[in-house]
């Protein structure tokens, strides 16, 4: 039973994304921006850094392609984003220490990344894509935010779910 | 030379970066049908989705009523004022109706672009990454959707199928940036304008009502509706109301800021218009068919 609580976890994440951003409306946004929720990137580099590296990986993956099949419909940009960051974020977090600030503060350096290359991805195959100005103001900073606040709610949760996990796949 | 070539983890990087090239470019190819994985995968997370979404909605929803509740008072005021004009609007439709049967017989004619029948569904999940403005509604191919059908809440048109599973279809937003995201439509002003729906000004939040002849005279509140004769829509469907007319970036037609009348952001329950009159098979819709009719 315990091996399938992650992947179901992985997943309410995942669909949590599509329903938070049709549902809930933060206050103090004008109507132009927007926020993406990146859920299960944040969760992702969790179980990197909890349980093990490989897993999250493995994770990732099946994540990407998951995100492209459901929501965009072009293959191919997650599949190759949420691994690459899920691994260059477990390596940081090897080298650093890791608790739970220093966690969410790559966390959040792992969104940007994301964020800036599948805006270069629109920039290439979009019509008339946001300018940098835009973007950064309308897309990143509330995204950015948003998730930070996302985040910090839910690492202590998950910390000791997923160590708890981790122990008893140990056993 | 070679430690370079020998490290494992850059040839890896390197080949899934020829990879991600590879895919977006046959992803993006224009009339790429989904694989049937893709829709299986999208119909298993649409039941997911449903459930999530459902609960979610229900409490939102009762915040929503809460704040509501305070401006019942003055709604109520207004609305009251408004129920005394709909008796005489009513049995002015019935007549105008009947007369329209009357005529209609006389005329002989057979085909209604106007005429559909509404599937009525309800928005399950939104694209959390914003680039795509797509949303996925619970109603599929087993409820009569097909691919092009336009989608529309009850305040006017929203977009059309964009791609459709067994269960679920994934619904395409005027709002999204799309070169074939292209909607033929009307202005109704003195006269019937025809042009195109195309693209959205994210900025303004308007869509972009393009090709219009420089002579032709659009004002400022003129309605604008779907044409019909494009294929697959139904004529007559509300899309918004122009708000500025512009020349276009090469001065040889207008260009008109189109308020759209439905809200994007605001999507629950949505109607697919399934039209009555039967649609052209494809390749035969002739191209003068829009000259002709706005004469």
């Amino acid at each position: 039973m315990r091996r399938f609580l992650l992947p179901v976890v992985v997943l309410f994440f995942f669909i949590m994304e599509s329903t938070a951003v049709d549902l809930v409306l933060i206050p103090s946004f004008s109507e132009d921006m927007f926020y993406v929720p990146r859920f299960t990137l944040l969760l992702l580099i969790f179980v990197s850094v909890y349980v093990r590296d490989g897993l999250a990986i493995t994770y990732a993956i099946v994540f990407g392609l998951l995100h492209d099949i459901v929501y965009t419909e072009i293959l191919g940009v997650y599949l190759f984003a949420y691994p690459f960051l899920t691994y260059l974020s477990g390596k940081a977090l090897k080298i650093l220490q890791n608790n739970a600030f220093v966690v969410l503060l790559v966390g959040m350096l792992a969104i940007s990344i994301l964020e800036f290359y599948v805006y270069g991805i629109q920039l290439i195959i979009s019509l008339n894509p946001l300018n940098f100005y835009e973007f950064a103001n309308r897309r990143l900073l509330p995204t950015l935010a948003v998730n930070s606040i996302a985040g910090l709610v839910i690492i202590y949760p998950l910390k000791s779910f997923l160590t708890g996990l981790k122990r008893q796949t140990e056993d | 030379m070679p430690p370079f070539f020998m490290n494992k983890r850059l040839i890896l990087l390197l080949a899934s970066v020829i990879l991600l090239v590879a895919l977006i470019g046959f992803s993006i190819k224009g009339d790429r049908e989904l694989s049937w994985p893709e829709k299986f995968v999208k119909d298993s997370t649409g039941l997911f989705q449903t459930v999530f979404h459902k609960p979610a909605q229900f409490f939102g929803g009762a915040f929503e009523e809460i704040g509501n509740l305070k401006d019942t008072y003055e709604e109520n005021k207004y609305l009251k004022s408004r129920v005394e004009q709909y008796a005489s609007l009513d049995s002015e439709v019935q007549r105008l109706r009947k007369e329209n049967d009357r005529l209609r017989a006389d005329v002989g004619a057979k085909t209604d672009l106007s005429k559909f029948e509404p599937i009525t569904g309800t928005l399950i999940a939104r694209n959390p990454d914003r680039w795509y403005e797509y949303i996925t509604i619970d109603r599929g191919k087993q409820n009569g959707v097909t691919e092009d059908m336009a989608v529309m809440t009850s305040k006017g048109l929203i977009g059309k199928i964009k791609s459709v599973d067994a269960f679920t279809s994934t619904v395409q937003l005027l709002s999204a940036q799309d070169r074939v995201n292209q909607v033929p439509a009307i202005v109704k002003g003195k006269e019937n304008i025809f042009g195109l729906i195309a693209g959205y000004d994210e900025k303004r939040e308007m869509l972009l009502y393009r090709n219009i002849n420089t002579s032709m005279d659009i004002k400022k509140g003129d309605k604008v509706v779907t044409a019909g004769n494009g294929g697959v829509f139904t004529s007559e469907l509300s899309i918004g109301t122009v708000e500025d007319v512009q020349p276009d970036s090469y001065g040889l037609t207008k260009m008109a800021y189109v308020k759209p009348s439905a809200n994007f952001y605001d999507v629950e329950n949505v109607f697919i218009i399934k039209r009555a009159a039967s649609v052209p098979p494809e390749g035969d819709v002739s191209d003068g068919d829009a000259e002709e009719e706005a004469k």
